[in-house]
């Protein structure tokens, strides 16, 4: 039997999407269970008979984070796929079909169900700063990967941010990025198709190069993103449903059964949450292997490198979804040691410490200048001390030069509560010294050669403006890529990225 | 939980204009209503099977499925392995089902069947229904059936007595006689108990549906079962610990759970080699009665 699908736009309040239900497919992508032992569970992603991705966590634990690695790579499976991913993908990012078109011929592949279907950016790393590419070959516990978020809470909606490759390494080349690259220059748009996984992660099915081009290039990387809806929301305690399930959820949309047609109602009741593909067997077995990292000898572009690391962490992603709004009088509440306003509002949490750390991770998301304002304020409040550690934390990436004040009063200040603080301290302060000095290079060269190949009719000082809107900019980007081993940073390296950024 | 990769599937009980699917959730539409009532297996309060139909209760709502409804046997084998399979894990949960010839399969768990198998196919045939259902009864009261053809045989002795007398003279002849008396007596609870077995037999032959299809019988490292081959996934056991003891007949070997339910293994389905095997295994694992 042929496969079916049915699609029906909707909007929730995070935007448009798309509501698509699958039925009487062959499952070529989808996410079986391999587990092999009692009281652990694993999930594979797999296409066709290959196991793309490994998802392994303790049994019935919704708030632990995943444990994820790459077991395999979608080009394996390209007999059965065919050029589906590519086609849809360039189909809609090209504009040649809307997202309802584009995207079928990718439905058809997946297992039965419900699923929903929006474009939104994501963050190509995984969520803890490493390139998503290079970062799941190592099985490790992956931050921000558990289903339920204590910090995003059961309310809030949002669109997994992070990505999972499912394409070897190997497929990393600088000339397919650069091709990618010069696309965008020319004011094409690229993107990628996703399928999601678990808690903030989405399995990236096409698009790795487009990602790889979009980071080097400091542009927006947007998806596909398709989310199984497969979660269920109960009544209201003390009501007629209590007990009932009432709803259905993925973390973009919640949808309650008067919005899904008794069509799509059944096919979700019916369809099972685990599904056995036609190669379990063979799954099974490969989903036992890791990826050959024979190519980590290979590493991405410098660029890809020093980008990756100013975007945003799985933790300020979290605090930027459950917050919606932070205003100068609620950072006062809270530095104030109170969690409620005059109006009986809860800023954030009841939980002091949790308040401040939520707006810490969102303030260094949403706007860097109140974040550090904010930071210098608690570090100068002898009874925030608790959360002294994980303020330094958060500001020893960011170069700037009140960071660097704040720093040097945690330095010189002899009250104990800093005495934790001061290797950090002088590490911060030794980075930024040479931070700076490496500026200070810069900006005298760029002013010599612009005055140099002025032509006349430019001036010496709109030339070195420039210059110092290109250091101001280089800052930026900089800022965070501090070694995070030793916390330092060299002429020589700086001077070398300097040379790379021009 | 256990047997979560088999497909779930809806049935329309015309009786009660109601459409239940049976899946992940427990779902019933009501008449042609578009909202149905979904309900997780954890809430259910009370799971029964009876000779015609199947009781689900959750917290306000009881609902009913006629046997009549399902399509044939195997949707009701696969109604209720789906049903018992997401009870498993509620513990809290009412469960009553009686006339079963096997293990209800709330008493799965999943499980690695790579290593270690043996398994056979077959019908259960009535030989070994009634020859294990005689030795279970008969195992858990063989003492009070000789203690009571023992007290029949002193009964019977001391009424000779007292209406022959003469004991010095007859005490031979009544102390013979007494013996077979009280020999009687177990013979003929011991034919009851072999009419009970039939009759328990006859039970299940109009009851159960499972006494029809061909039933795979596992015995693995980590444990055993007795499951229909309409829905058998090779994912699933009944773990040793579960095992009370087992007994053995001449053409079976059957194991009791601590729920009482029993899983009857026939011999003659596993191969000559394994036989002789399945015993040691089994006796490894769990107590002979």
């Amino acid at each position: 039997m042929k496969t079916s699908v049915t699609i029906e736009s909707m909007r929730g309040p995070a935007g448009e999407f798309l509501l698509a239900s699958v039925t009487n497919s062959d499952s070529i992508i989808g996410i079986c269970d391999t587990s092999v032992k009692n009281g652990i569970r694993r999930k594979t992603l797999y296409a066709g008979s290959e196991a793309l991705i490994d998802i392994q966590y303790r049994d019935n634990n919704y708030e632990s984070n995943r444990v994820i690695w790459q077991t395999s790579s979608i080009e394996k499976s390209k007999s059965m796929i065919g050029t589906r991913l590519p086609k849809s993908c360039d189909n809609y990012f090209s504009g040649s079909a809307p997202l309802s078109k584009a995207i079928m011929p990718v439905l058809e592949l997946l297992s039965n169900g419900l699923y929903v279907i929006h474009v939104a950016k994501v963050i190509p790393t995984d969520g803890a700063g490493n390139f998503f590419w290079e970062a799941f070959t190592v099985k490790h516990e992956i931050a921000g990967s558990a289903p339920y978020n204590p910090v995003i809470g059961h309310e809030k909606c949002f669109s997994p941010p992070f990505i999972i490759p499912t394409q070897s390494f190997a497929g990393y080349t600088e000339s397919a990025v650069g091709a990618a690259a010069e696309k965008l220059v020319n004011g094409k748009k690229l993107g990628g198709i996703a399928l999601h996984v678990c808690g903030m992660f989405s399995a990236l099915l096409e698009g790795h190069i487009n990602a790889s081009a979009c980071v080097a290039n400091n542009y927006d990387f947007n998806c596909i993103i398709i989310e199984p809806l497969n979660q269920v929301i109960y009544g209201e305690p003390n009501s007629i449903d209590e007990n009932k399930i009432v709803a259905l959820a993925c973390p973009f949309v919640k949808i309650s059964f008067d919005n899904i047609s008794r069509k799509m109602l059944e096919n979700f009741l019916i369809n099972r949450s685990v599904c056995v593909p036609r190669d379990y067997e063979e799954i099974k077995w490969k989903a036992d292997k890791m990826l050959s990292n024979g190519v980590l000898s290979r590493k991405v572009s410098i660029a890809i490198d020093r980008n990756v690391e100013g975007l945003p962490d799985a933790e300020m992603m979290a605090s930027a979804f459950a917050i919606d709004e932070l205003t100068d009088n609620d950072i006062d509440v809270l530095l104030s040691g109170r969690t409620v306003d005059d109006e009986g509002n809860v800023i954030i949490s009841q939980n002091f410490y949790e308040s401040i750390t939520y707006a810490v991770n969102y303030l260094q998301l949403k706007d860097k200048r109140r974040f550090i304002d904010f930071s210098d304020a608690i570090i100068r409040n002898p009874d925030l001390s608790a959360a002294y550690g994980y303020i330094t934390n958060r500001l020893k990436y960011i170069m700037d030069a009140k960071v660097n004040e704040i720093f040097k009063y945690i330095k010189d200040s002899e009250d104990p509560n800093y005495n934790s603080l001061k290797a950090i301290a002088e590490r911060y302060e030794k980075a930024y010294s040479d931070y700076t000095e490496g500026n200070v290079k810069r900006f005298l060269n760029s002013s010599v050669q612009s005055s140099s190949s002025s032509s006349g009719q430019s001036t010496g000082s709109g030339s070195a403006r420039s210059a110092a809107d290109a250091l101001m900019e280089f800052a930026e980007r900089r800022g965070p890529s501090v070694n995070r081993e030793d916390g330092t940073l060299s002429s020589l390296e700086l001077s070398k990225q300097i040379g790379n950024s021009k | 939980m256990a047997f979560e990769s088999l497909p779930g599937f809806m049935i329309d009980v015309t009786q009660n204009n109601q459409t239940f699917i049976i899946g992940d959730y427990f779902a019933v539409f009501n008449d042609d209503s578009n909202m149905p009532h979904v309900y997780e297996w954890d809430a259910v309060r009370e799971y029964s099977e009876t000779n015609d139909s199947f009781s689900i209760s959750f917290d306000r709502e009881q609902y009913f499925l006629p046997k009549n409804a399902f399509l044939d046997n195997m949707q009701l084998i696969h109604f209720r392995t789906i049903a018992e399979g997401m009870l498993s894990g509620n513990k809290s949960a009412v469960k009553n089902v009686k006339s079963r010839i096997i293990p209800p399969k709330y008493d799965y768990v999943n499980a690695d069947l790579s290593q270690n198998l043996m398994t056979g196919t077959g019908i259960y045939s009535e030989k070994e229904i009634n020859t294990g259902s005689v030795s279970h009864i008969y195992g858990k009261i063989k003492v009070p059936i000789w203690l009571i053809a023992a007290a029949s045989a002193v009964l019977m002795f001391l009424a000779l007595w007292m209406m022959g007398g003469n004991l010095e003279k007859n005490y031979i002849f009544y102390l013979v006689i007494s013996f077979f008396i009280g020999l009687a007596v177990g013979t003929v609870i011991y034919l009851i108990l072999c009419v009970v077995a039939r009759y328990r037999y006859s039970g299940f032959l109009r009851h159960d549906v499972s006494t029809v299809e061909n039933i795979v019988f596992v015995v693995a490292a980590d444990g055993f079962g007795a499951i229909e081959q309409c829905i058998y996934c090779g994912n699933e056991l009944i773990p040793w610990s579960f095992a009370k003891y087992f007994y053995e007949t001449k053409h079976s070997i059957s194991i009791v759970c601590k729920d009482k339910s029993v899983c009857c293994i026939p011999k003659r389905l596993f191969q000559k080699s394994e036989q002789s095997n399945l015993l040691d295994f089994i006796s490894a694992r769990v107590d002979q009665d």
